[in-house]
């Protein structure tokens, strides 16, 4: 209706939006504002808090407690009861040339890291599922409730009625442990997203992708890096510990669980080593990897 | 004259909006048309942000009417800047334009440049950025939106005096067959953007 200023009360024929007062009994509008976002204040990341020792600092330490853990073996003086740190070392260099030593570590990290992998994709799912709507955070917080207060000896033993035969002890586990983890950081992430951004980009009528990499990354990212961290720890441990219950065939917790029968304690350390090895190396090679994705993320976000 | 002019794009009738139970505003019919800008003025507290955000649809009247007509684009300055700090100041403009509008680099520069803003103020952070410098770019974020309508809160806030002139030649230009409502304080920028003033104390 060019030149039109008879005011938009009047039936002009034109399509109009009308907002008026809330019916009585109604929800007010609130148009804009992600349902129960709630300010969070924005946690920063381990690395970066202030108060972190240096890389000697840290070296000294490790050499005090190696010597701290000879000393104790040596007033022990039983093997059985506690390897030296030397006797340890020993049992690794055997172990490291050998075949069966590099496919029980793959084998053990492929399914490891496979279901800390799937609970990274379920859990971020999940996550933004809840944030979308108050009643998928409603449905889903049972479930995770449930597993992240479930003893985890619980759930391999069920698992092990469930996926007898089936090799997938370790994923299911790794899984189950790291999915709450990601789910309830990725939640507190996309919730600690500025509200006041989110309004001006629903103002603007931003698209969504290019709110998702300008406003929801920055926030999410901190939140995923340290479910990352955290999940990396747990997974190893949780995953560890099924194959040892489930004495997993080729595995490291099948090592573990031999070198228990056969009273090789320094064995059982030098697995355990291995273990606490690969978990810092896969934490470290993930973390440079989100790093690298941040960059990619951030960098464009404005206009992509 | 541009064929949009003297369209109207909203109307508020006779809005009332209360907070806690304390009216702010009782009453208010107004209407936003194009090429005639408006400029409300009011005391600190009488209810200019509420009308604001009532427009902008983040905010339901109690009673009254907010009509807006079908598929009008608005672009705001809200009354804090609400920039992405970790982005440009020429990144934060060209986050709210659609890629069929996205102004090239000469004509954002250009745009920095008429309110001010040098090449390298306009590739800087926006944290970065001074108090005035960050509220020139968030009007300019406003300005170069695809927007019908344009509505400023208190846009000159943190500006000299040149600035604040150049900062309103610009908007007068930009929106000159736009429909603009600018919340000031300062009886002078009507006449500086050409506008019909709109008091809320009086309304």
């Amino acid at each position: 209706m060019p030149g039109d200023s008879g005011g938009l009360g009047k039936t002009d024929g034109a399509p109009v939006t009308k907002c008026e007062a809330p019916e009585k009994g109604r929800a007010p509008f609130a148009p804009y504002t992600a349902s129960g976002t709630r300010p969070m204040p924005k946690t920063p990341h381990p690395a970066n808090r202030p108060g972190g020792v240096s890389r000697w600092a840290a070296l000294l330490a490790a050499g005090f407690w190696l010597c701290v853990w000879q000393a104790a073996s040596l007033c022990i003086g039983q093997r059985l009861l506690l390897a030296s740190p030397v006797e340890v070392c020993r049992a690794l260099l055997r172990l490291l040339p050998t075949a069966a030593f590099w496919q029980r570590a793959a084998f053990s990290a492929a399914r490891i890291i496979g279901g800390f992998v799937l609970a990274l994709a379920a859990g971020a799912f999940f996550g933004v599922c809840a944030a979308a709507s108050r009643w998928a955070e409603a449905l889903l917080r049972p479930p995770m409730l449930a597993i992240r207060t479930v003893p985890v000896a619980s759930f391999i033993i069920l698992a092990l009625l469930w996926l007898r035969g089936t090799g997938g002890l370790s994923v299911f586990i790794s899984f189950l442990m790291v999915l709450p983890v990601v789910y309830e950081n990725v939640l507190a992430g996309i919730r600690a997203a500025d509200e006041t951004l989110l309004e001006m980009a629903a103002v603007f009528r931003v698209p969504l992708w290019r709110r998702m990499r300008a406003l929801y990354a920055p926030a999410v990212l901190p939140y995923f890096r340290s479910a990352c961290a955290v999940g990396l720890g747990l997974c190893w441990k949780s995953g560890v510990a099924a194959e040892v219950i489930g004495i997993s065939g080729g595995s490291i917790g099948e090592a573990l669980y031999n070198a228990k029968l056969l009273f090789a304690t320094d064995e059982l350390l030098a697995w355990t080593a291995i273990i606490v090895l690969l978990s810092l190396a896969f934490e470290r090679l993930f973390l440079r990897l989100l790093q690298c994705a941040e960059r990619r993320l951030m960098g464009g976000a404005a206009h992509e | 004259m541009n064929e949009a002019e003297g369209r109207v794009l909203l109307e508020l009738q006779n809005v009332c909006k209360c907070y806690g139970g304390a009216p702010v505003l009782r009453g208010v019919s107004l209407a936003l048309t194009c090429g005639a800008p408006v400029c409300v003025t009011g005391r600190s507290g009488i209810g200019k942000t509420t009308l604001l955000r009532l427009m902008l649809g983040l905010e339901r009247p109690d009673s009254g009417a907010v009509l807006v007509r079908e598929g009008v684009r608005f672009s705001a300055v809200f009354q804090e800047n609400r920039l992405i700090e970790h982005l440009s100041a020429a990144d934060n403009v060209r986050f709210v334009c659609p890629a069929s509008a996205m102004p090239d680099g000469a004509a954002l520069a250009g745009a920095f440049a008429a309110v001010g803003l040098t090449r390298q103020e306009m590739q800087k952070k926006a944290l970065a950025l001074s108090g005035g410098q960050q509220r020139r770019t968030a009007l300019l974020r406003a300005l170069l939106a695809p927007a019908d309508a344009v509505l400023l809160d208190e846009p000159f806030t943190g500006l000299d005096a040149e600035a604040r002139r150049a900062a309103a030649a610009y908007i007068a230009q930009a929106c000159a067959h736009r429909a603009l409502l600018c919340i000031t304080h300062e009886p002078g920028d009507a006449a500086l953007l050409r506008a019909r003033v709109f008091s809320l104390e009086e309304a």
